[in-house]
């Protein structure tokens, strides 16, 4: 290795990388577009708060009472009523056929238990199958009834006032976005840095470049710039469309969120050529990183939050730059944050990034058998 | 179609495959690291949400308010010095709400005064707030109801509203077993997954190196080349099924739940499914970088995220509900949760396995469109 930095040197290979890059039309456009179209589609497409929960509603009391009760419970529009048949038991078959995902019975005595002054039992049975929904809609409905029961009363003593802080409208796709920016580019990422070197192997062109008197760093580096420049435009170009399409807010420092952007796509770029020092061919290479890049994903607060996973896999998360990057993303551009407050995260950030170029740079000679 | 052409074919892409002992290591090892991971670490569920409280009250109500947040599982009362503002504590970020208890709420209630608690709720994240705002509003109505001055006093209800009384139950899965939802949904990621990317590649591998040309040049036909390569990728992704299910039984005791046979037909044709976009991609690509951004990326996103995988299909807009119709994980993880969860079978799912056959000669058509010819495109 010669030791020395050479710049001009370093500009050639440069030029080299970027010239093989732009010489494929196709790559150029699959590096561009997907990540940006995939943030906006996304996040305009996930939702996490359940709606249309389809409900076999079976009323066998056939009563004012139970026909008011039918009506406040579908009131919201989150629990779609579905043709049933008159018995209870129809309503539990169409829930146990999966047909619907809840079955709702109201027994033949409810409006005489209320007349009575005694509280009316009803059945309520979810499809578990999706824990989720059932979960969220078992909720929904207690809340349901329990405003349904307060009705009329005069408003109880004690009363809970809820402001919500940074996203007032409760808009999904303000959270979405920063951790889909992320998640998307950190696949990207590291699947086009860690395919783009292999390929090189593959090809046996890395072997002339390993003879030029150019440094593993210098040459490390200047795979980067590439790529590096092509991702921050797809990350300012999915920010800008995000706040077109979904009114996201920017409520921080845009310069700061900019630079840590930077630090986390070289992160990123330089994982995928860490990966690649490891393995010889695409079919590795491609394997490695998806199966690299979805957990990252998915442990990273992005869809499910932090606190939820057991307390093991929480600690491990500390070594995931996804999770770090999405924090800060989520802080600078919601919350408005600045460095006093996300510091911790952009050193780890940094610590993964110069972590990955030099044991890279250490591996990159010695990768050829 | 000569099938001793096609099962020579796909003996040829059988030992290629088995050359590259790295590869059928991590063709397996990948899938069984991505169940467990996904088992055992992914919650959707919200549990311990860090929430802090200013009490300013400091009364025998004050403590059974927290005390009842910390009852829920869900939230964690931090408790909070008084002389920070809500709003600092929230920019802190390490707590999703703040909940003021103002001094005098407890002799504001038994005189029936009104007491607001009031709180801010980090609205970030959107199920979190919302659940957040459940859990207080739930807790303050029972709590509140428990130091109210006793119902003879002046001012209290006089007349009985109608009171329901809901009982909920959830089928199959009554303990709320997140394993159980993710498990067999996971099945359906990494069947979608792996097959797609192993078939790009080698459609696109022997595109890159030129060695298509050899297929070119011989008698072989498209609809061969194609029938071929997808049943050597077929036997690779049945091999990937097989294993998965076998350690999501051992690991999480899943098993079927009522009849197999829907679950045993959709597993070939869903691997089928993927094998064949997988060959249209790389027939569609010249590069092996691009295949890979497309099954590797694109197919891996939408096979994730609208699938049903995590949120229910019916909570996406009406458009992209069509879309995922197209998405064969989708059809494949409503299979795999009814064979493993629900045990309805037939009836339930019948439709699911008539879609997953109907996008299968969908992609057979548009991988044998562009090799039909088995030339090289004009300008390649």
């Amino acid at each position: 290795m010669s030791g020395v930095f050479s710049w001009r040197r370093w500009l050639v290979l440069v030029r080299k990388e970027f010239e093989q890059i732009l010489g494929n039309r196709q790559v150029l456009y699959i590096l561009l577009f997907p990540p940006i179209v995939q943030v906006t589609i996304l996040g305009y497409a996930l939702n996490p708060l359940i709606k249309h929960v389809a409900v076999a509603i079976v009323d066998e009391s056939k009563s004012p009472a139970s026909r008011d009760l039918i009506d406040a419970f579908t009131a919201n529009g989150v629990f779609v009523p579905q043709a049933a048949g008159d018995d209870a038991a129809s309503a539990y078959r169409a829930v146990g056929s999966g047909r619907v995902d809840a079955g709702l019975v109201i027994p033949a005595d409810y409006a005489a238990a209320i007349a009575r002054g005694a509280p009316g039992n009803v059945q309520l049975v979810f499809d578990g199958v999706n824990s989720y929904v059932a979960n969220l809609g078992a909720g929904y409905a207690s809340a349901i009834v329990q405003e349904y029961n307060a009705r009329g009363a005069p408003p109880p003593p004690l009363s809970s006032e809820i402001t919500f802080a940074y996203n007032p409208g409760l808009v999904t796709a303000w959270f979405f976005v920063p951790g889909l920016l992320g998640s998307i580019l950190m696949i990207t990422g590291l699947l086009a840095s860690a395919s783009a070197s292999v390929r090189e192997k593959d090809e046996g062109t890395l072997e002339q470049l390993l003879m030029t008197p150019a440094s593993s760093l210098e040459v490390l580096l200047a795979k980067i710039v590439p790529l590096f420049s092509l991702f921050t435009i797809a990350m300012l170009a999915s920010l800008a469309l995000s706040r077109l399409i979904f009114g996201l807010p920017f409520r921080g420092d845009f310069a700061l969120f900019v630079a840590i952007s930077s630090i986390y796509i070289v992160a990123a770029i330089s994982i995928g050529i860490l990966i690649s020092t490891f393995v010889s061919t695409q079919q590795q290479v491609v394997l490695i990183s998806i199966f690299t890049a979805l957990p990252l994903m998915m442990l990273s607060g992005a869809f499910a939050p932090i606190e939820s996973m057991p307390p093991a896999w929480q600690t491990a998360s500390l070594l995931n730059p996804l999770r770090h990057y999405i924090s800060i993303a989520r802080a600078i551009i919601l919350k408005g944050a600045g460095l006093d407050v996300i510091w911790p995260d952009v050193l780890a950030l940094a610590a993964f990034a110069v972590a990955a170029i030099w044991i890279s740079a250490s591996r990159y000679r010695s990768q050829l058998r | 179609m000569n099938l001793r052409r096609v099962w020579v074919q796909c003996l040829k892409e059988l030992v290629e495959f088995r050359r590259d002992r790295l590869t059928v290591a991590l063709a397996f090892v990948l899938p069984v690291g991505m169940l467990l991971i996904f088992g055992f670490a992914i919650r959707l569920q919200i549990k311990n949400i860090p929430v802090a409280v200013v009490d300013f009250d400091r009364s025998a109500f004050s403590r059974d308010f927290i005390s009842r947040i910390d009852a829920t599982q869900e939230l964690v009362a931090v408790p909070e010095p008084l002389d920070r503002a809500p709003l600092a504590i929230l920019d802190a970020g390490d707590v999703r709400a703040a909940i003021v208890i103002p001094p005098g709420t407890q002799r504001a209630i038994a005189q029936g005064r009104a007491a607001p608690i009031q709180s801010i709720v980090d609205g970030t994240d959107v199920v979190n707030a919302l659940t957040i705002k459940q859990i207080l509003a739930a807790t303050s109505a029972f709590a509140g109801a428990a130091y109210a001055p006793p119902p003879s006093i002046p001012g209290a209800p006089a007349l009985d509203p109608p009171s329901v009384a809901l009982h909920e139950r959830i089928w199959f899965n009554p303990g709320g077993n997140e394993a159980l939802f993710f498990v067999p949904g996971v099945y359906g990621v990494i069947l979608a997954m792996f097959p797609t990317l192993l078939a790009a590649i080698a459609m696109v591998r022997d595109k890159e190196r030129g060695t298509i040309v050899q297929a070119y040049a011989s008698r072989l036909r498209a609809s061969e080349l194609i029938a071929g390569k997808c049943l050597a990728l077929e036997c690779v992704g049945l091999a990937e099924a097989l294993a998965i299910m076998l350690i999501g039984w051992a690991v999480w005791g899943v098993h079927f739940a009522g009849d197999p046979v829907p679950l045993l037909i959709a597993t070939p044709l869903v691997v089928c499914c993927q094998v064949l976009l997988g060959l249209l991609i790389g027939a569609r690509t010249n590069t092996v970088t691009s295949a890979i951004q497309a099954a590797g990326s694109v197919n891996s996103l939408v096979s994730f995220l609208l699938s049903g995988f995590l949120y229910p299909v019916s909570t996406m807009p009406l458009l992209f509900q069509w879309i995922s119709f197209l998405v064969p994980a989708r059809h494949y993880i409503n299979i795999s949760r009814d064979a493993f969860v629900r045990g309805a079978g037939w009836p339930g799912v019948w439709t699911e396995v008539a879609s997953l056959a109907l996008i299968a000669s969908i992609l057979a058509f548009g991988a044998w469109l562009p090799m039909r010819r088995m030339q090289l495109a004009a300008g390649a």
